[in-house]
């Protein structure tokens, strides 16, 4: 069946089967390739994006659902190959090594100050519980969400 | 990807899901976040999924103090602790347990309804609601019904709803005041199953203090300890009768041997985390 979601803003039309969850779809239909592919099951958050607004595991959603959703990936952030704050604290901080995890950190991250201009240390580390890093450990990716937000608290 | 095809619904009205799912291997999902990873692993093959958050009528929210909370089906897990400020004020064991189900990720898209109809013995939210003498409202073709929360889970993944019919609402009494603690084991402490969870309750802490109790995770449903209520009821918090209580919730218990934990280990926290419970929310004193 066709869909039409509008993700990172333009309006996509992509024919899915009700078997295809909406993590497949953006990386082997679209070619969307932030949203990653970790566990498939909800526990490593690595396939998160924004689905009307709010953080969720895209490997869970089955994709006509999905029909008229508004979604944001890692690569809606980026505008004219200018870095988003977020992106530019997390290398700042060096919040990554291998980088398949960070697509979805960001993702929440995004979501997370979007809700929250200044979080304490125990939101960070309740909104990024459901993203799980094997490389760095946590202390660094906390520290860039706390570089983020302070960069667009300036910003404002 | 799933493995196999399946037909994919997405009614607006509930009379057009009652004839969904009046079709034979038709079942009623919400935010799929436990239904997509059963289909995944092939232990679910429904021939058809029924999605039912789009149905206006299962998403809504009231309290008032004579009809307690009553919310919809379709209402997700966060959107009933961050925009109802009711159920941490009213039903704080509750507002617990829904913070400590999956990452906030999956509370996006999770329901209680989901979590309910999905009848595992390990689900966080149901040891609370049935510490508030929860109901559901069941509704289908030919009616509706009001099951007791208690009365509902017949085995793990087991339950009484009958093909065709879906969970409308959850209806939780307000009885007063409340205070307590969901108290969850888990490996890490998000996105895990719990090893053991055990919600306590204490309506009216300064008054009738009528003390509750309800354990996730150590036998094959949810798991409400009445024997154990009454036992302490209008006695004391002295060592001798709050050991006894643990005892007597612990005797209830039939937990088993799993990934998460061993069953003698499930059995001496049924026995701890009572006591340790009431010892944090400042109703027990004794030290040891």
């Amino acid at each position: 069946m066709m869909i039409k979601m509008t993700i990172n803003g333009d309006v996509v039309e992509v024919d899915v089967k009700p078997n295809e969850t909406l993590l497949d779809v953006l990386r082997n239909k679209l070619y969307i390739t932030g949203p990653k592919e970790g566990c498939g099951n909800g526990e490593c958050g690595a396939c998160t994006v924004i689905y009307n607004g709010k953080p969720i595991n895209s490997c869970l959603v089955l994709a006509p659902e999905a029909d008229g959703a508004e979604i944001l990936t890692v690569e809606g952030l980026t505008k004219n190959g200018k870095l988003h704050p977020i992106q530019e604290a997390f290398i700042e901080e060096n919040a990554f090594q291998c980088g398949f995890c960070t697509p979805g950190f960001i993702m929440s991250t995004k979501a997370l100050l979007d809700r929250k201009k200044n979080p304490t240390r125990e939101d960070i580390v309740e909104a990024l519980a459901g993203n799980l890093c094997r490389c760095t450990g946590y202390q660094t990716i906390i520290r860039a969400v706390e570089k983020a937000a302070e960069k667009l608290g300036v910003k404002e | 990807m799933i493995a196999f095809d399946f037909a994919y619904h997405k009614p607006t009205s509930l009379q057009e899901a009652f004839e969904l799912l009046s079709e034979e291997g038709a079942i009623p999902i919400m935010g799929s976040t436990d239904v997509v990873v059963k289909m995944r692993a092939r232990r679910l093959r429904p021939k058809a999924v029924v999605d039912l958050k789009f149905i206006d009528e299962l998403k809504f929210f009231k309290f008032n103090p004579e009809e307690g909370m009553v919310f919809g089906s379709a209402v997700t897990m966060n959107e009933l602790i961050e925009d109802h400020p009711e159920v941490k004020e009213h039903y704080p064991v509750f507002y617990q347990a829904i913070k400590k189900v999956g990452a906030y990720q999956t509370r996006n898209r999770a329901t209680v309804a989901g979590n309910i109809g999905n009848s595992s013995p390990a689900a966080d939210s149901v040891p609370p609601l049935l510490t508030y003498n929860a109901k559901l409202k069941i509704v289908s073709k030919e009616g509706e019904r009001i099951v007791e929360l208690k009365d509902f889970f017949t085995g793990p993944g087991k339950n009484v709803l009958k093909q065709g019919e879906i969970i409308h609402s959850i209806i939780v009494p307000y009885e007063g005041k409340s205070i307590g603690m969901y108290y969850k084991l888990s490996r890490i402490k998000a996105v895990d199953l719990s090893t053991i969870g055990v919600a306590l309750t204490v309506i009216d802490p300064e008054g009738k203090r009528d003390i509750r109790i309800a354990l996730a995770s150590v036998a094959p449903t949810p798991l409400r300890v009445f024997e154990a209520e009454d036992f302490i009821r209008s006695k004391e918090l002295t060592k001798e009768n709050v050991e006894e209580f643990a005892k007597i919730v612990q005797k209830n218990t039939s937990p088993i041997t799993d990934a998460r934990g061993t069953k003698e280990y499930r059995y001496e926290m049924a026995y701890v985390l009572p006591i340790k419970i009431l010892r944090e929310i400042g109703l027990y004193k004794e030290v040891n």
